[in-house]
């Protein structure tokens, strides 16, 4: 489980931001691919349809943008992808990336003061990034943020909808009729986003987490070969050995990745785990796992509506519109 | 950054996301490039009316870019030619929302003055504590 620190924002500057700071180039040689769901919202998306990706680290979801892509041959559509992230370092590999598409851009931004007219995108996404928000307010806060930049779901009561007051630019809005992408689930046409999170249920995981676990859980990173070992902080051996017992503890053999697309750490004993420090360093990200219905019930406590929600391969997802008033 | 996204950045404070002041934000000492990319009409039609178009006028007054008509042009005029190209005004817009970009230099808030730096043309939107 997670120590005993007081969490909020400067928690999550040295258990999330600082690490990711770290391990950025290694994370981002193992993000390629985009997730199924991912790539199937992006799909349903109209043409010209303007969204954010809140949280976009190396940018692997904006190179999917369909018809985005420099080699497509069928530029007959595409959409543009505003990406930002926390961390400057991904977002550097981000944009090394994206500079020569037209579908896609980057900065870098808070996902708690995202930089962002409200009102004004068809779409957002925000794919694993709300479990590193360590109080259940801040995930929320965090939920908020990215709807409240979507279209609102109706053509004229949005005025007065609470929040919004002195926007008064409305564009896009005339549009909001015919920028269905969801044959009728969104029918009254406001902005959409996908969320997805880790799950607590993994069953089917080698993480062995399940119902009841402990939700607020620290996960190593285990960098192998002294990538980025030299510019690194060394941190004492007993605060090392600490956070590996500390993530020992809540799983037994942990994986460098929530999509189980990068290499296996070995379940180490606490003397050959020290022994191997000088091959590999450990970095220990904070993440709140999400349990069954929690990412939903979040969403309407943030003030939107879910328009659909699953699980896919370890996450709950769900994607979610403005509450219509 | 290319000059598209200003057209969808503001203020990243709270206190200005009400302010019609925040919105565009506006260039300082910038150096500009123009960074290639594959031309698309109609990715360009397709955005075209999504886009704050008095926001834009703006921006290419403050940079000194001529050339831009007050009022948004029609989505025809961007795919009209016998090719389906669009022309001169569809290459232009390209050239400007798509391949112009800000590399170095500063985006201010009219609002509240607060000032975001663009380095290696990545535009950096954290807020020092005191202003979150």
């Amino acid at each position: 489980m997670a120590d005993d620190f007081p969490r909020g924002e400067s928690y999550e500057a040295e258990h999330v931001h600082a690490v990711y700071e770290q391990i950025a180039s290694h994370f981002s040689s193992t993000r390629y691919k985009p997730w199924p769901i991912v790539t199937s919202f992006l799909s349903s998306l109209p043409p010209g349809a303007i969204g954010l990706d809140v949280g976009c680290g190396n940018g692997k979801n904006l190179s999917t943008a369909r018809g985005t892509s420099a080699s497509s041959l069928s530029l007959s559509s595409g959409i543009f992808t505003l990406g930002s992230d926390r961390s400057p370092s991904l977002i550097r590999l981000a944009a090394q990336h994206q500079q020569h598409r037209s579908g896609a851009d980057v900065v870098v931004a808070d996902a708690l003061a995202l930089p962002h007219p409200r009102c004004r995108f068809d779409f957002a996404i925000c794919v694993a990034v709300l479990h590193h928000f360590s109080t259940a307010e801040r995930r929320v806060e965090g939920m908020k943020g990215v709807l409240e930049v979507l279209r609102p779901r109706h053509k004229v009561a949005e005025a007065g909808e609470a929040g919004e007051a002195g926007d008064g630019k409305g564009a896009g809005l005339e549009n909001a009729g015919d920028r269905d992408g969801e044959g009728g689930k969104n029918g009254d046409g406001g902005g959409k986003a996908l969320f997805t999170v880790w799950a607590l249920e993994q069953q089917g995981s080698r993480r062995g987490w399940d119902e009841g676990c402990e939700q607020d859980v620290m996960v190593p990173w285990v960098m192998k070969g002294g990538a980025g070992g030299g510019k690194v902080r060394k941190k004492g051996r007993r605060e090392e050995a600490k956070e590996r017992l500390i993530a020992k503890s809540t799983a037994e053999v942990a994986e460098n990745s929530e999509d189980g697309a990068s290499e296996k750490r070995e379940g180490l004993g606490e003397e050959e785990g020290l022994a191997a420090e000088e091959q590999e360093r450990t970095f220990h990200r904070y993440y709140h796992l999400y349990k069954k219905g929690e990412l939903e019930h979040d969403i309407v406590e943030a003030g939107g509506v879910v328009l659909e929600s699953g699980y896919e391969k370890d996450n709950w997802w769900a994607v979610a519109a403005r509450q219509a008033t | 950054m290319k000059l598209l996204t200003l057209n969808f950045l503001t203020c990243a404070r709270r206190a200005c996301k009400s302010s019609a002041d925040a919105f565009p934000l506006h260039p300082r000492d910038v150096e500009l490039e123009i960074v290639e990319a594959e031309p698309n009409p109609s990715f360009l039609s397709n955005i075209l009316p999504r886009l704050e178009w008095p926001a834009l006028v703006t921006l290419c007054a403050e940079l000194g870019l001529p050339g831009l008509p007050g009022e948004a042009p029609e989505v025809a005029e961007l795919t009209a030619g016998e090719d389906g190209k669009g022309g001169k005004l569809a290459e232009d817009l390209h050239r400007l929302l798509l391949e112009t970009t800000v590399k170095e230099g500063a985006l201010v808030c009219g609002s509240c003055g607060h000032e975001y730096r663009v380095k290696e043309g990545i535009a950096n939107f954290l807020l020092p504590s005191h202003l979150v």
